[in-house]
């Protein structure tokens, strides 16, 4: 593994302050699932120098509601997100997005926060000893775009030449919650927070503090399905939150969101509109697919992903 | 002694010896599913307190890693190690001019390479005081190297114009040719022929399998001024012990390999590796303990380049069927990736036709051409598994061509005898029995094939997207043979317990537990009288390597030679001591811990009385086997028989596993629980095969893209499903020790053509390669 200096964090401004102290050459960790992944690998060059641990900053671990939504600490486990009564109950997409990362271990160490600010799973970004120095890296080439991106690569064009997805399960449903992500600097809608090239809108000496999901229209239904090779330890090949109200009767409000293929959490608004007005039926659950992956721009190897994101997004409406 | 117990090979001659028990049909300890049975070191597991190679810490020790070459076909021309070597904490760098005959595996694969034939391979190693010094002293190397074309796949290594990657040509050896009856004139009168092309690698490139044992590979080497002390993670601890003889240029007494655990090998610990070596090597060169542990970067590289990988076949089948279903012909045609080790995989994986099925005419054609991956081999079986899964989905497709029901195909066309003549290609040679139809009317049974099969085009039922649909296979490989040597000994302790130990490791498939049963039943005593050693090449003979599921049917005959050698020597003592009243050795014989008089069973001695008068009077006993099987070939055959059942979600086209049904022709069960487990580990990494695991190449580069335990997919227990039964039928084996025979491997073959089968009746998604991933479903249904 790549050696580092690590610092515990006991605050906020503590660990943004060791982010400006070692500004370029520091990173934080929560859970540490995903950046000491990239350290051991040595994945990439310029790996971080230190290493801000956001573990040990206190009070930032909670799930509490009130009567303007849900507020969930950054360093909430996916665990407790997933086992929360409150979150299965009005937030199922969430629930059911955060049960379905990786594995029950790795649940119990990674974080919300750390969840939507992950980094891409594409196999030539992350192969070890930067074998493949490419476009986001700061090279001049996206290897997986003429080679082999069958799994976790974009349907819908890239970002910065990167054609990598965004691999968070948890970040579709808090689109489709019209979730805002509280920072250490702003508050920002969750639709706006991530960045096809740089993964979020975050400066470098910026850390997310805290989630919040406005409370749900009444009579609301929200559901996400994923699909992946194998059904624990498995990256996302496509997924799809919604989040319809009423869920019986006509469709006031509706908004699908498509995960894992493009390099953003993709709201298409087309498919929420193609619900409106209308009740949930296998009928207008498949115009909403349809509506949903309008537009796609295939690569050579993952056309499949257009027909698994369209089942997907049937099995969320009519779940 | 017992010299009329055994059985004679009519083509060697060779006398193989049987247990006293052989022809009993139930015996006292071996094969009960009692709890009591546990593995012999199931404690020191538990609790973790088994030694294992990466828990050896030794004073003073440094560690060596290795810069692997990031192409698949290149040469290195020039290699600056001077920063590497500067950086604090360094202590020496080595590159192939430092060890240029320092080698793995010959011709070409040098431990550290300087012509580069896979991207896994090493082209220096750093020794440091810690290993995370080594890799930022790796990260300081500056190579430069001529990139020269690769091959990934076989027809391009076929093609005429194909770069020649060593020697003369791409294509290793002669064709494999296997000619029985007129084939051609067969298919030509058959009522239809039936073709089929399967691949076990797919463009892009993937779908090599690569050996994923839950250990990684580690070991320690200390150069104690005279010996080298070895401490490693093998399933050959003596052949490992004579390749860094041979490589050090050190007499065998001065190399000693010391006992670890091992967590599994799938034939991959068998063969030398890169690390060993290195350390080896460098201990003496540094005069420190040196370490290699595998797994913290390049996981799987270590395993990928110093061993091998099940590689491509691409098989084009043509069976000839009767208008009544009957396979009159069979033709295969294999090109088989043989990677970049030079070796055949061909032969291997066309042979299991041989004996399967009763057709007369066959003709099987094998070629090995040369690719920049991986070498043919291993894991868990050599080529069988891939030949296996090709063939289980052929038959499906001749089956439906039939118009028969897949199991009524099966059970009309499998082999149901044994005996001379079985094997097409050597009629000569002996197989032994074949447990079909018995077995296979036993799986069809259990698992409800015929009352859930609902016709070829007919799901098992439908819920909305998700489809269910059953699928089986059956098939034999050859694997329990040529278990050279077999050694044992027996040490007699004065209070009338055994001391066991054979050189074979065990590396989790349970061995030990087995011979302690196996000694039990044939000393007569009860199995808390006999303890099984570990190995230490010091203290023990050399024996089997535990590879090719062999080492329960090799040492396990030695096991039955020095039982007899300490009973006949107990026996002796108790008639010139007069603790019993007989006249010959033969007129006794042993049970429940007792002497007891053949003729008058009520007569008896306590084992521990004449244990104790040999120590006090004569000298301890010690008891040998030892045994050198003379055949160079195979006299077995293993069945391995599965069904499974499957949903598939045609909209996403994922699978879920539901049911599986594993049966094992076991010959006689040693150790029961062992036995279930090594048939519930090869059918699970058989269904892994199927549905997820695939190395991958970039095809531009060719670079690995998933050299690392995420992206290379194993079976996880949430893929595993409920309904999972394993049947071990008996059916003992006239070669083997109690009749036992090899499962480790075979367990490995039918599961994974069944999925694939049980794919196509859900849904029509007829894909004829392993990994059957979503994609490829998808596409088969035409949605993508």
């Amino acid at each position: 593994m790549k050696q580092f200096k690590h610092i515990n964090a006991t605050s906020v401004a503590e660990a943004t302050s060791a982010l400006q102290d070692n500004a370029g050459v520091a990173k934080v960790i929560a859970g540490g699932t995903d950046l000491l992944g990239e350290m051991i690998y040595w994945s990439r060059p310029n790996l971080p120098e230190y290493i801000v641990d956001l573990k040990t900053i206190p009070d930032m671990e909670y799930i509490n509601e009130d009567s303007s939504g849900l507020k969930i600490g950054a360093l909430t486990k996916l665990h407790d997100i997933a086992a929360s009564s409150v979150v299965q109950t009005k937030y199922a997409a969430l629930a059911q997005a955060a049960s379905k990362v990786a594995s029950w271990q790795i649940r119990h160490m990674g974080t919300i926060g750390g969840n939507i600010c992950q980094e891409v799973r594409c196999w030539y970004f992350r192969s070890s000893s930067n074998k493949f120095y490419c476009f986001r890296k700061g090279g001049l080439l996206c290897q997986a775009l003429l080679g082999d991106h069958r799994y976790q690569h974009s349907i819908f064009g890239g970002a910065g030449g990167c054609v990598a997805v965004n691999p968070s399960d948890t970040a579709p449903a808090l689109v489709a919650f019209d979730a805002t992500i509280k920072t250490s600097k702003k508050s920002i809608n969750a639709e706006a927070f991530f960045d096809g090239f740089t993964n979020t809108v975050l400066d470098d000496d910026e850390i997310v503090t805290e989630i919040q999901i406005p409370t749900p229209p009444a009579g609301s239904k929200s559901a996400f399905a994923k699909a992946s090779i194998r059904r624990a330890i498995d990256f996302a090949l496509a997924s799809a939150a919604v989040v319809i109200a009423p869920a019986t009767g006509s469709i006031t409000s509706a908004r699908v969101v498509l995960g894992s293929v493009a390099p953003t959490p993709r709201l298409v608004t087309g498919a929420g509109d193609a619900l409106i007005g209308n009740s949930v039926s296998e009928a207008t659950a498949t115009a909403a697919a349809d509506a949903a992956l309008a537009g796609n721009t295939l690569l050579i190897y993952n056309k499949y992903k257009v027909a698994m994101a369209k089942g997907l997004v049937k099995k969320a409406i009519l779940s | 002694m017992y010299e009329e117990h055994f059985h004679e090979d009519p083509f060697t001659g060779e006398i193989y010896p049987h247990s006293i028990h052989h022809n009993e049909a139930t015996l006292k300890y071996m094969g009960l599913s009692t709890p009591d049975q546990t593995r012999v070191d199931a404690g020191l597991k538990v609790r973790g307190q088994a030694r294992f190679a990466n828990d050896i810490l030794l004073n003073d020790i440094c560690y060596v890693k290795f810069l692997r070459c990031p192409h698949s076909h290149a040469e290195v021309t020039s290699i600056d190690t001077s920063a590497a070597a500067a950086l604090p904490g360094v202590i020496k760098v080595y590159t192939n001019d430092d060890v240029p005959t320092l080698i793995a595996r010959p011709p070409n694969h040098f431990v550290l390479q300087k012509v580069i034939y896979n991207d896994a391979q090493p082209v220096a190693a750093v020794v440091a005081e810690e290993e995370d010094i080594c890799e930022e002293a790796i990260s300081l190397i500056n190579v430069t190297y001529d990139v020269r074309p690769f091959i990934l796949h076989v027809e391009d290594s076929m093609a005429p114009n194909a770069p020649i990657i060593f020697g003369d040509t791409n294509e290793v050896g002669s064709p494999f040719i296997v000619d029985v009856g007129d084939t051609q004139g067969a298919l030509a009168a058959a009522a239809q022929v039936v073709e089929v092309k399967c691949d076990t690698v797919t463009r892009p490139w993937s779908g090599d399998r690569h050996t994923a044992s839950i250990e990684c590979e580690s070991v320690t080497c200390m150069w104690d001024g005279h010996r080298m002390n070895i401490w490693t993670s093998t399933q050959n601890p003596h052949g490992q012990h004579r390749t860094v003889a041979a490589q050090l240029d050190l007499p065998y007494n001065r190399v000693v390999h010391h006992h670890t655990f091992a967590g599994v090998g799938f034939g991959s610990k068998g063969i030398p590796n890169k690390g060993m070596l290195m350390c080896a090597y460098a201990s003496r060169d540094l005069n420190r303990p040196v370490k290699h542990q595998g797994g913290s970067n390049d996981e799987t590289s270590e395993m990928v380049d110093s061993r091998s990988t099940q590689s491509g076949q691409h098989h084009q089948y043509k069976f000839g069927l009767d208008a009544g279903g009957n396979i009159t012909a069979i033709s295969n045609i294999l090109n088989q990736a043989s990677g970049s080790f030079g070796g055949r995989g061909s032969t291997d994986a066309s042979r299991g036709l041989n004996y399967m099925f009763k057709n007369p005419n066959l003709y099987l054609e094998g070629h090995d051409w040369v690719t920049n991956t991986a070498g043919a081999g291993v894991p868990r079986c050599v080529q069988h598994p891939m030949a296996q899964h090709c063939l289980g989905m052929a038959i499906d497709v001749a089956a439906e061509a039939s118009g028969l029901n897949p199991a009524d195909f099966l059970l009309k066309n499998v082999g149901t005898t044994g005996g001379v003549g079985v094997n097409k290609e050597h009629p000569e040679w002996e197989m032994d029995g074949n447990p079909n139809p018995g077995m296979l009317q036993k799986l069809i049974q259990d698992s409800g094939f015929n009352s859930k099969w609902k016709g070829w085009t007919t799901p098992v039922s439908v819920n909305g997207s998700k489809k269910r649909g059953i699928g089986i296979s059956a098939g034999a490989c050859r694997h329990g043979y040529l278990a050279n040597p077999e050694t044992c000994h027996i040490f007699v302790n004065p209070d009338g317990t055994f001391q066991l130990s054979t050189g074979s490791q065990d590396v989790g498939g349970g061995n030990r537990t087995a011979f302690k049963l196996m000694a039990a039943e044939e000393l007569g005593v009860t199995p808390d009288r006999v303890t099984v050693s570990t190995y230490e090449t010091d203290q023990v003979q050399e024996s089997v390597g535990t590879g090719g599921s062999r080492v329960t049917r090799g040492s396990g005959t030695a096991v039955i030679l020095a039982c007899r050698d300490v009973k006949e020597q107990l026996f002796i003592t108790a008639i010139d001591d007069g603790l019993i009243e007989a006249n010959l050795p033969t007129d006794l014989e042993m049970a429940d811990n007792l002497i007891y008089v053949k003729a008058s069973p009520g007569t008896t001695v306590a084992v521990e009385k004449v244990a104790n008068r040999a120590r006090n009077v004569h000298g301890m006993i010690i008891g040998t086997g030892s045994h050198h099987t003379k055949r160079i070939n195979w006299m077995h055959q293993s069945w391995n028989e599965a069904v499974t059942e499957v949903e598939v979600d045609t909209d996403t086209g994922e699978v879920t596993v539901l049911g599986i049904w594993a049966s094992q022709d076991i010959g006689r069960t040693a150790w029961h629980i062992g036995a279930v487990n090594q048939v519930y580990g090869g059918t699970t990494m058989s269904v892994g095969k199927g549905l997820f695991e695939g190395m991958t190449k970039d095809e531009n580069t060719g670079i690995s893209l998933n050299p690392n335990y995420l992206d290379y997919k194993l079976m996880t227990h949430a893929d595993i499903p409920a309904e999972y039964n394993i049947d071990l039928y008996e059916n003992p084996d006239d070669w083997g020790p109690m009749g036992v025979k090899g499962i480790a491997e075979p367990a490995c073959l039918s599961p994974s053509p069944a999925i694939a089968n049980a794919i196509y009746n859900a849904c029509g998604a007829r894909v004829l390669s392993t990994m059957i991933t979503p994609d490829k479903i998808l596409a088969a249904l035409g949605k993508a």
